[in-house]
């Protein structure tokens, strides 16, 4: 074949990076990295403790859009395992049955989940017809859904899917408990923060979901007065769940640092109708922190600090909350000079629908600006030149290239007891220097 | 060697077994994705559905710590829209696209699966559109049914190598050149053994030609055609088929050898790969006894440590025979091995490879092929009282972690005890264990590394009881 003359080079060139830019507008205008539902909620899964079963139908690959190095419940998955030939003749129910009937069998698992995958989906396979089939003769209550990397889906409905089909699996029925706390940060150890306090002001709590939850957990969601949660707009389909059996849901700030930890409280001590027992239980905490917060804010403000959003494709609810935008509120209270960089196409009318993203999200007043993929960072970083960059984990490398302090994203610990820790490491970062 | 099934023909009389998550689930698109990060100036773009990515960036990322991935991976983002339209013309503008944003010496396409079954003719389209680029573009078939990480990168090596001009005869006769080295990152346990490789060829008075990888750039490794011997190490070898007809044709001596750990094991590859270089065994067996005894003296007040300790190592056919080579020199005693993957064989192809480097076969050894990690968990389980060590990757470290304490410290019948086993991370993923300074496990010095490893390696399971 003749080489390219330079006039079809340019020519080349020029409809290709057009071509480029039309595919990145597809994507969801909002804040989050598209996902592949079937690795979502596989990733999910993993670290729910629990005797339930995920089968991934698909080719045995398809089980490597996930980790199994972590997480406490990699033995509890099978793959199908298709081969070539079956997904040329369309031969795969085969397959489907006969895992899904052993595992009736040896494992007699409360719940299988069956997730359908890309290849399924491309030969139009109607596996759900085979789970229907296998749960009706073993009795054993089985799910599919229709996963899969077709659809560019959004982490955020990937998860509200996941979680209303958990939910719904869950038994009705009134309990004892008032309260389940939904989509607050998990802590390094034991029990989240708050249900420490709710149970020490002597609230019955309910279900802590979903960091850290076990299948237990997940069983007695629907049981509790009030679920109080993070961030309502990512659940739309959990919370019709939980509305349908009577549930008040109430939306909880994101408790990464002080201003939205104190709100929290108040928030539960309201919902819990403990009449200031809750705030009580805190007030010591509370004053300390506030004074650490203080004294800091005079040793940092005006410090530079960039913060990268919609690069994360991690599944990790605490990372999109918020739009990703969940751990600002606790930079701006230091009286840090933030500035967003958001992952995505640069066209002039996608960053407008970014600006209005960002200002429906409270924080149209900062300044931001779109770089359009992990590639560009070094060059942006270099230029920005800022005393600390938070972003995601997976471009560490550009922040050491260019000498610029770097946090990752959702690093910051929640609660009160995490303030006194992201204090240090924050002042630590930025004493660091370039 | 062609791609092992992991599929059953006769799907009626599989067990639960055959669908249970294997301890190495990593297909080939894993592997041609560490194949191109062991080329430090090429880029894989992937013709895929947006999980795909995860198969190469997540799973890699984790595991170097040396060096980003994500700045020189792509993905064409097929959609459901796309596959309607006919996706694979957008490799073209992705191509083209990416070669100007990063400007790399080499490009690898790769399709998956569900494309595939499309019928588009990807292979076709990535050999036109390569002419549009100034940079060589290789498409390596990556399908997900079948085939494990090691048959993938085998398959970027050889399609590599035939894309390699052997016409001319070798510029550099005393040099070797090295197939099918596993390099999956840039970290300390890679640059041990690359200088240990350097020392081994040094000991045979040869020079250490380019190695298929080592993070070197594209234009560094080409060079490997004016190598006058080439070794093929275990990594290559599910493709070997090819590299052995293109050194034929290209009259290069080409000699297939185990991987060089352990005493014995090192001195056997010294005399393989020094005979096929026409070198006398008298010389090389004294260059060898020499480095032998520097490490003995070096272990000698360690020994008695280790001797005896009983473990389990989970890890792929080549590195479980290194391993066992090194065991064997540390006098411990392996109770279980597992053979992760299934590109290189059985238990069968397990002895064979031992009986190649001079390992003992140990008399209690059980050798398991494959299994699942409800297996993992099941069969090592009922040793715990009597293991002192276990070696696995980071999946199989996970679920024996799912474990619980007890079992641990007061096995089933047997008395209380100190300490659970000691872990040690091997293979790929690895989460914990990461390299920061030269750690070679290869060569006579490698032995001295695991030593080390094993003499520190942290046991997560203690009791507070004395030990005895």
């Amino acid at each position: 074949m003749p080489p390219l003359s330079p006039q079809e080079r340019d020519e080349l060139a020029n409809s290709d990076e057009a071509f480029w830019r039309r595919q990145e507008k597809r994507r969801e205008r909002g804040m989050g990295q598209p996902c592949c539902t079937q690795s979502g909620v596989s990733w999910s899964m993993i670290d729910v403790p629990g005797d339930f079963a995920v089968v991934v139908h698909g080719e045995f690959d398809c089980v490597n859009c996930f980790h199994h190095h972590i997480g406490r419940s990699a033995r509890r998955f099978f793959s199908t395992r298709l081969t070539e030939a079956q997904l040329t003749r369309g031969d795969t129910q085969g397959a489907l049955r006969r895992c899904l009937r052993l595992i009736a069998a040896e494992e007699a698992p409360p719940m299988v989940l069956v997730l359908g995958t890309c290849p399924v989906e491309v030969i139009g396979d109607p596996f759900f017809e085979v789970v229907a089939e296998v749960a009706r003769e073993t009795g054993i209550p089985m799910v599919p859904m229709r996963t899969s990397g077709l659809k560019l889906t959004s982490q955020r409905e990937m998860l509200d899917w996941l979680y209303a089909t958990l939910a719904e699996s869950a038994p009705q029925g009134e309990g004892a408990a008032v309260v389940n706390l939904f989509g607050l940060p998990g802590p390094r150890r034991g029990r989240p923060e708050p249900a420490l306090v709710l149970e020490r002001a002597g609230v019955a709590m309910g279900a802590c979901l979903p960091q850290g939850a076990s299948w237990q957990d997940w069983q007695a969601c629907r049981s509790a007065r009030v679920t109080a949660l993070v961030d309502r707009s990512m659940v739309p389909r959990l919370i019709t769940v939980l509305e349908a059996v009577g549930q008040e849901i109430v939306e909880l700030p994101h408790p990464v640092g002080l201003g939205p930890t104190r709100e929290m409280y108040a928030v539960l001590d309201r919902i819990a109708d403990a009449q200031g027992a809750v705030l009580d239980a805190i007030a010591e905490d509370l004053a300390a922190a506030e004074a650490e917060v203080a004294a800091a804010r005079e040793r940092l403000a005006g410090k530079r600090v960039g913060v990268a959003i919609r690069m994360l494709n991690a599944y990790h609810l605490g990372s999109l909350v918020h739009e990703g935008l969940g751990e600002v509120p606790a930079l701006l209270e230091l009286g840090l000079d933030v500035e967003l960089l958001v992952q995505g196409p640069t066209d002039p009318e996608v960053q407008a629908a970014f600006a209005a993203s960002l200002d429906a999200r409270g924080v149209g007043h900062l300044p931001f600006e779109v770089f359009p993929a992990p590639w560009a960072l070094p060059a942006v970083l270099a230029r920005k030149r800022y005393d600390l960059i938070s972003m995601a984990d997976s471009s560490a490398h550009a922040a050491a290239d260019t000498r610029t302090p770097f946090l990752p994203t959702g690093a910051l610990e929640p609660y009160l007891s995490g303030i006194g820790p992201n204090l240090r490491r924050i002042e630590r970062l930025l004493r660091g220097g370039r | 060697m062609a791609a092992q099934d992991n599929s059953t023909p006769d799907i009626e009389s599989a067990s639960l077994e055959h669908f249970r998550l294997k301890g190495m689930e990593q297909g080939r698109l894993t592997g041609v994705s560490i194949a191109v990060h062991g080329i430090s100036d090429a880029f894989l773009l992937m013709h895929c559905g947006v999980g795909c990515k995860h198969k190469a960036t997540s799973q890699l990322s984790t595991h170097d710590w040396g060096r980003g991935v994500v700045e020189r991976e792509g993905w064409t983002e097929v959609g459901d829209a796309e596959l309607i339209a006919g996706a694979s013309d957008r490799i073209g503008p992705y191509l083209r696209s990416w070669v100007k944003r990063v400007d790399p010496g080499l490009v690898i396409v790769i399709a998956v699966t569900f494309l595939e079954l499309t019928g588009e003719d990807t292979r076709s389209v990535v050999s036109e559109e390569a002419h549009t680029v100034d940079c060589p573009v290789v498409y390596v078939d990556a399908l997900g049914t079948h085939g494990d990480l090691h048959y993938g990168f085998a398959s970027v090596i050889a399609e590599l190598a035939r894309k390699l001009d052997w016409s001319q005869p070798p510029a550099k006769p005393k040099e070797v050149g090295i197939l099918g080295y596993l390099f999956d990152r840039y970290e300390g346990d890679h640059a041990g053994n690359l200088a240990q490789l350097k020392r081994l060829v040094g000991d045979l008075g040869l020079t250490l030609g380019p190695v298929l990888m080592s993070g070197r750039p594209w234009r560094d490794l080409q060079k490997v055609t004016d190598s006058g011997l080439l070794v093929q190490l275990p990594y290559a070898e599910p493709r070997g088929k090819v590299l052995r007809r293109l050194a034929k044709k290209g009259r290069r001596a080409l000699v297939a050898t185990d991987l060089p750990m352990g005493l014995r094991g090192s001195t056997r590859w010294l005399r393989q790969v020094g005979r096929a270089a026409g070198l006398e065994d008298r010389n090389i067996q004294l260059r060898a006894a020499a480095r032998e005894q520097g490490v003995r003296v070096r272990l000698a007040p360690f020994l008695n440590r280790l001797r005896g300790q009983q473990v389990a190592v989970f890890a792929d056919l080549p590195l479980l025979a290194g391993i066992l080579a090194v065991m064997e020199d540390l006098g411990m005693d392996v109770r279980l091995a597992g053979i992760r993957g299934s590109s290189f064989g059985g238990a069968e192809a397990l002895r064979e490879a031992l009986g190649r480097m001079g390992t003992t076969v140990p008399d209690r050894m059980q050798i398991v092929e494959n299994i699942s990690l409800e297996a993992v968990r099941n069969t090592v389980g009922p040793l715990l009282g009597e293991l002192d060590g276990i070696f696995a990757s980071a999946a199989e470290l996970n679920v024996l972690g799912t474990l619980p304490q007890e079992a641990f410290l007061q096995p089933d019948g047997g008395e209380p005890r100190a300490t659970g086993p000691f872990v040690l991370e091997v293979g790929f993923p690895c989460k914990r264990f990461h390299a920061a300074m030269p750690m070679p496990m290869m060569g006579h010095a490698g032995v001295l590394t695991w030593a080390q490893r094993i003499v520190e390696a942290p046991r997560v399971w203690d009791s507070g009881l004395a030990m005895r």
